[in-house]
């Protein structure tokens, strides 16, 4: 990028922000969970259904020769959509990009491929997100009912610092010999922590000496900076597109070629297969024989727009400095009204929570509260609830009933000071009266 | 809809006032052993998370020990948890399901629990989902089929000691 692009022409490219409610636009702080689109996203969508709305299918290779127009164009979109996937992450070819529906569906493909056997174990962190720990604790229950023993441990978890923060000596150390898999969130969605390049390089050599793979949910990292598989050195890395201005449904997992060829296919059925025989049936090699039946063609079309306006248009660094900006700029407002009754949880230090800032109470009403009052009079747009991070919480906050009373803010690169401003202002209001507004709860 | 006065007093100072980031009171914490009983109750309208949960532990005869732990938002719930489980903690299981949760005057142990001079019905109407999901705990544990929900009136601002005083009638029932 020659220079930073300027927010304020990048949210004109955003169709949702133009819009307004009682005389006011959106603030969308929700972007943890999905982020908006721009409108060459959606234009993208939308040329799929306008002008080559065929279904897909044959060689991701491209190397068939189609004698059909509408197929050649969209062939054209989903090797470019394919080719954009691999270039984000470093990955060394396209057969090693699965299209998915999200980042659990990609976790799902892994845990129920790989081959484990009774007495292997799986190791995760004590916060991963639900799409990182029921694949596991699902691979933990098929692994008991074959050894017939319900109390086989085959996941482990290692604690995280106090504050939410990673121990790479604690990570390190709960990996054994017999560990085969390390399933890690690379950031958090809680409270946006990340782990070090350092720390996965680390854990990846840890674990391929023990003959395990690591698999990274990437699902709060891509969207927010430069992801490379293969300096990091993992095994299978999830991600989804619609976390990072992409379609809704749109999501990759990428995994080194011999690993992805190695792992037995999750849902089959038409475009999973080379031949099929009436007692048989011989698979494609990948990606292919994990994409199960017709793909969302609109989504992979849109999925090429979106990395494109993210890496070419936006870019990383922007991505970063504005994150950091609002988040510094959240904490600061946020952080002096800790008290009793209201907290901020993971570090202190908004450099080390990317754009997420999470505030929790023991009072349910308190939260309630702010978000309600942000809704109805500023259109604030949050997350309230356990974020799919619910052993965490319990383990870390069930004797003060405070597990799931949180509210969760988090920016992208198109949100503003001023919004935080607004944001931050309601929040001051409810912590500083918070029996004042308690109704309509 | 506002929080009755008497609801808005009870949560601010028995619950509110004693919670921080390091503690709650008794009733919102888990149980020091396995629960032998267990029900969750959707208390609060809109459906969702809205979800209050009831964990006890009984023996054949009484319940022992119960919490409740109402997560998020409405303080009424917060309120009639609080009061239901203090009622419920070492009563017999049948003196607990003999209760019918649809009859108003029924509920008289808990507005006087909450005290003030109202009946409100915003507390009236969770008193009815907490004492509901409390019976269902216990009938979890007898090993007994829970049962559904039944319609629960919506809080109106209305107060039940200014109406024909169901509960003064009731009482001449009974005698």
């Amino acid at each position: 990028m020659a220079h930073a692009p300027d927010i304020a022409e990048l949210r004109a490219a955003f169709p949702a922000l133009q819009r307004t409610r009682r005389g006011k636009p959106p603030i969308y702080l929700n972007n943890t969970c999905m982020t908006l689109r721009p409108q060459v996203v959606i234009d993208a969508v939308r040329a799929y259904y306008e002008d080559f709305p065929t279904c897909g299918g044959g060689r991701s290779d491209g190397t068939k020769r189609l004698h059909n127009w509408f197929q050649e164009e969209l062939r054209g979109h989903e090797m470019h959509a394919r080719e954009a996937a691999r270039d984000l992450i470093g990955a060394s070819s396209v057969d090693e990009i699965v299209w998915t529906r999200n980042t659990s569906e990609a976790l799902n493909i892994v845990a129920h491929g790989i081959a484990l056997e009774p007495g292997d174990e799986i190791v995760g962190s004590e916060r991963e997100h639900n799409s990182n720990l029921v694949p596991w604790l699902e691979a933990e229950r098929r692994l008991r009912e074959r050894a017939g023993d319900p109390e086989l441990v085959v996941r482990r978890f290692f604690e995280l610092d106090e504050d939410g923060g990673f121990d790479l000596e604690r990570a390190l150390a709960a990996i054994t010999d017999r560990t085969r898999v390390l399933a890690l969130g690379h950031a958090s969605n809680l409270d946006g922590t990340i782990i070090p390049d350092a720390a996965i390089q680390a854990l990846a050599a840890r674990v391929h000496e023990v003959g395990g793979v690591l698999v990274l949910d990437a699902a709060q990292s891509v969207p927010h900076r430069s992801v490379d598989v293969a300096a990091l050195g993992v095994d299978f890395l999830a991600f989804s597109i619609h976390k990072m201005c992409g379609p809704t449904g749109m999501g990759v997992l990428w995994g080194r070629y011999e690993l992805l060829d190695a792992i037995a296919p999750f849902i089959v059925g038409g475009d999973t297969i080379a031949d099929t025989w009436q007692d048989r049936v011989e698979y494609k090699h990948p990606p292919g024989r994990f994409e199960a039946g017709l793909q969302d063609y609109a989504g992979i079309t849109g999925a090429a727009a979106a990395i494109d306006y993210i890496t070419d248009t936006v870019g990383f660094d922007t991505i970063r400095s504005q994150e950091l900006a609002l988040n510094t700029r959240l904490t600061e407002r946020l952080a002096p009204l800790q008290c009793d009754h209201f907290w901020l949880l993971g570090p202190e230090d908004p450099a080390r929570r990317g754009g997420v800032i999470t505030m929790a109470s023991h009072s349910g009403a308190l939260i309630n509260a702010i978000e309600r009052i942000g809704d109805e009079e500023a259109n604030v747009m949050v997350r309230r609830g356990m974020f799919c991070v619910n052993a965490y919480l319990h383990r870390r906050f069930d004797r003060t009933d405070s597990a799931k009373n949180n509210l969760r803010a988090s920016v992208y690169f198109y949100n503003t000071l001023e919004e935080c401003d607004v944001f931050a202002d309601i929040v001051e209001r409810v912590v500083k009266d918070p029996l004042r507004y308690l109704d309509d709860a | 809809m506002a929080v009755s006065n008497d609801v808005r007093r009870y949560y601010a100072d028995r619950i509110f006032a004693r919670m921080s980031r390091d503690k709650a009171p008794r009733n919102f914490t888990p149980l020091d052993v396995p629960f032998t009983g267990r029900a969750v109750v959707e208390g609060c309208r809109g459906g969702g998370k809205n979800i209050t949960e009831f964990h006890l532990v009984a023996d054949d005869e009484a319940v022992l020990d119960l919490r409740v732990s109402c997560g998020l938002c409405n303080p009424a719930m917060y309120v009639a948890g609080d009061i239901v489980v203090d009622w419920a903690r070492g009563r017999s299981c049948s003196e607990i399901l003999a209760l019918d949760a649809l009859q108003v005057p029924q509920l008289a142990p808990f507005f006087e629990a909450l005290g003030g001079r109202g009946r409100p019905d915003d507390a009236r109407e969770k008193f009815q989902y907490a004492l509901l999901g409390v019976q269902n705990a216990v009938r979890d544990h007898r090993g007994d089929a829970t049962l559904g929900l039944p319609e629960i009136d919506e809080p109106t601002a209305k107060d039940w000691a200014h109406e024909d005083d169901p509960f003064l009638a009731d009482d001449q029932e009974d005698e």
